[in-house]
């Protein structure tokens, strides 16, 4: 799916990632953590194609192509799907119609029919209600007003009626209380299946035990200096991330 | 100086001729009107924007002055197919609708159904003879002469243009819609309209003015709006601009609000040589309320001036500005936005913006907005912003799937929607929405329309 070369990106002449190697096949989840400033939001940003990192040196292949010459949106149509950090408020684009046309569009660049009205409206519901967003919030804006939980939400939202095949999840966590954390994991692990695979950054191991990854990667300064399984995710818990400094590899 | 001589005596002179026209078929009262006007004109001249002349500041109106316009049309055959050109651009709109050429009345193009008895919907030319008392009582009331050069020319020549009464507890079903067009005919041509506007109490009323360019000469469109919001009556008074590049469009749109009334005025628009779109709502009475939106989206070197002043005379008095621009090419948006909150005029509520998307690093913005408060008692905010589309909301939209030009697209539209999206006529809304404001928007971010 997924094989990430000896990346190195950085932003405003500060280099984040200093050679990243990673290779995510099609089906897995792989959990990235590490430190603030470790280039956890840089790495998932990079894939996505934001216009502020540059990449100076490695190579990114996605399903056997060279992802890093391809513009965000060619990135997004070929199934690949960020959800946001920090989600981007849109006054005076109503989310319904924004995703109806983003479907479409993901749709008919893979040569399938748009879905009617009728038919998208019904998707649509559908994912709504599992991600307990009220419909009132569905009518408005993309995002606008919305709290953080609320964004979250919605981009998990976004990411079912899209149904991509690379997930990236940059810190879907983060603000959430528990009740919001499991809406978010149970998102994410009802498209879980043999061909999708799942790159999810975060801080804490608490969402690892909604979200059960295949493997975790710990990020230092720009590099994967370990990587395992869960239990990796639960010695960073205990022990933080100090052991690892001092004796990588 | 020497200029403002030259156009002086251009148009005293055509004003002799004209006189020896109107002399013939106008009352007496009448031609007091205009000859109060030149007489004004011809004290004033056109504003300059002189050190001192605050509202003229950023209003170059040289190329107006510069250019010797005739102040009728000479020509009201057909001989270029222009007519179907006007049918074409009518074939849409099912309002009763009521079209002047270049400053003439038209039958034959305007459609208009059965209307009711009671109110008075009549070209100002039929209103002389049907109901004089009612212009005699109102016109020139509310647009001062003194004011400045452009009202008082439009006083001295206007050619003829629309009277709406409402009478009291009387209201219309669909909206009323003036349509206004420059044809090629006549080179040089100022086109002074007057529309008077009159509701009584309890009354409500919708209606649309348009200013349409099939013109590719130099006109100006000289248009003075006067409208009297009666006791508790609404009004929904909209305008539509599309003049051509070329052209300059002075719009004055002067308003007065007797008790509890409700006035919401939307003007959207591109933009011409130099359009000025100028209000003064005066909430003369308490608990009046006024909403003025505006949407102008500009190009190529384009110019719109919103000239906005409010005036809050009485108490518990509520008023909204909000103003937007989209600009491409090199061209330039001018908001100065005045509010004025009388000394008796406690609790009265003031809200004032003016937002500019801007799309290319020739376009230019100066936003001035401005408070007079003379009582404590008040509620007042205001505030501008100029920005270029986000990064981040363009990052956003490509990253679920939409190449570049649409997300810049989906980015302009939802920025110039919110001013459609308060379009209380749904009528309106959807002819705003689907004809203006969709023939208007940028194709792009860089060159945009046409070229």
């Amino acid at each position: 799916m997924l094989i990430s070369k000896n990346l190195h990106v950085s932003i405003k002449g500060h280099e984040i990632l200093k050679g990243l190697d990673l290779i995510v096949n099609a089906g897995e989840t792989h959990a990235i953590m590490g430190p603030n400033g470790s280039g956890k939001s840089t790495f998932a940003n990079t894939l996505a194609g934001h216009p502020s990192f540059s990449v100076s040196k490695g190579e990114v292949l996605y399903q056997g192509e060279n992802l890093l010459g391809m513009t965000p949106d060619v990135r997004a149509r070929k199934g690949l799907f960020l959800a946001f950090q920090y989600p981007v408020e849109l006054p005076g684009v109503r989310t319904w119609q924004f995703l109806r046309s983003a479907l479409d569009n993901s749709r008919t660049s893979q040569g399938l029919e748009p879905l009617g009205v009728r038919e998208f409206d019904k998707w649509f519901e559908k994912n709504r209600e599992l991600v307990e967003m009220e419909p009132t919030l569905t009518n408005r804006s993309v995002n606008e007003g919305f709290s953080g939980g609320e964004k979250k939400r919605g981009e998990i939202l976004q990411m079912l009626v899209m149904e991509p095949k690379l997930m990236l999840l940059d810190e879907p966590d983060s603000g959430l209380d528990v009740d919001a954390l499991k809406v978010v994991a149970d998102g994410v692990n009802y498209l879980r299946d043999k061909e999708r695979s799942i790159i999810l950054v975060t801080h804490y191991q608490r969402l690892l035990t909604y979200i059960v990854p295949d493997f975790v990667h710990i990020l230092l300064d720009g590099k994967i200096v370990s990587s395992g399984g869960p239990e990796l995710a639960e010695k960073v818990e205990s022990k933080g991330y100090d052991w690892l400094r001092e004796a990588p590899e | 100086m020497v200029q403002h001589k030259e156009y002086l005596g251009h148009y005293l002179e055509e004003f002799d001729t004209f006189e020896k026209d109107f002399s013939k078929v106008e009352p007496d009262w009448f031609q007091d009107i205009r000859k109060t006007g030149i007489k004004q004109f011809e004290e004033q001249g056109f504003p300059t924007a002189r050190r001192g002349n605050e509202p003229w500041k950023y209003t170059n109106t040289s190329p107006i002055a510069k250019t010797l316009f005739l102040p009728r049309s000479i020509n009201l055959k057909d001989p270029f197919g222009f007519d179907s050109l006007v049918q074409e651009e009518l074939s849409g709109i099912q309002a009763d609708t009521f079209v002047f050429v270049d400053g003439r009345y038209r039958a034959e193009f305007s459609k208009i159904g059965k209307l009711d008895q009671g109110p008075m919907v009549l070209t100002l030319q039929d209103a002389i003879k049907r109901c004089p008392e009612i212009l005699r009582e109102h016109i020139g009331k509310y647009a001062d002469n003194k004011e400045n050069g452009f009202i008082s020319l439009n006083s001295a020549f206007f050619t003829d243009g629309m009277l709406i009464f409402i009478p009291d507890n009387y209201e219309t079903q669909r909206p009323l819609n003036i349509i206004f067009i420059s044809s090629d005919f006549c080179p040089n041509l100022v086109n002074n309209l007057r529309v008077l506007v009159v509701t009584g109490e309890n009354s409500k009323l919708s209606y649309m003015e348009s200013y349409i360019s099939l013109s590719r000469n130099l006109t100006l469109n000289n248009t003075v709006t006067e409208i009297f919001a009666g006791k508790n009556s609404e009004i929904l008074h909209h305008r539509a601009l599309r003049e051509n590049a070329e052209g300059f469009h002075i719009g004055m749109t002067r308003v007065w609000q007797d008790a509890s009334s409700f006035f919401q005025s939307t003007s959207i628009g591109g933009g011409s040589a130099l359009t000025r779109n100028d209000y003064h709502v005066v909430l003369g009475q308490a608990d009046s309320t006024c909403i003025l939106n505006g949407l102008h989206i500009t190009d190529r070197r384009e110019h719109v001036d919103n000239h906005i002043t409010v005036s809050h005379l009485e108490p518990r008095t509520t008023s909204r500005q909000n103003f937007k621009s989209i600009l491409s090419g090199e061209s330039r948006s001018v908001f100065s936005g005045k509010i004025c909150v009388q000394r008796n005029a406690e609790q009265s509520d003031a809200q004032q913006s003016d937002k500019n998307l801007i799309l290319s690093k020739g376009a230019e913005v100066d936003s001035n907005p401005s408070l007079e408060i003379l009582t404590d008692d008040v509620k007042c905010t205001h505030g501008a912003t100029s920005g270029e589309i986000s990064e981040e909301g363009l990052f956003y939209i490509m990253s679920r799937g939409f190449d570049k030009p649409t997300a810049q697209n989906i980015l302009i539209r939802a920025f110039g929607e919110e001013i459609i999206d308060n379009i209380s006529d749904s009528f309106v809304k959807t002819y705003f929405s689907n004809t203006i404001f969709e023939g208007l928007l940028p194709k792009g971010v860089e060159g945009i329309r046409g070229e």
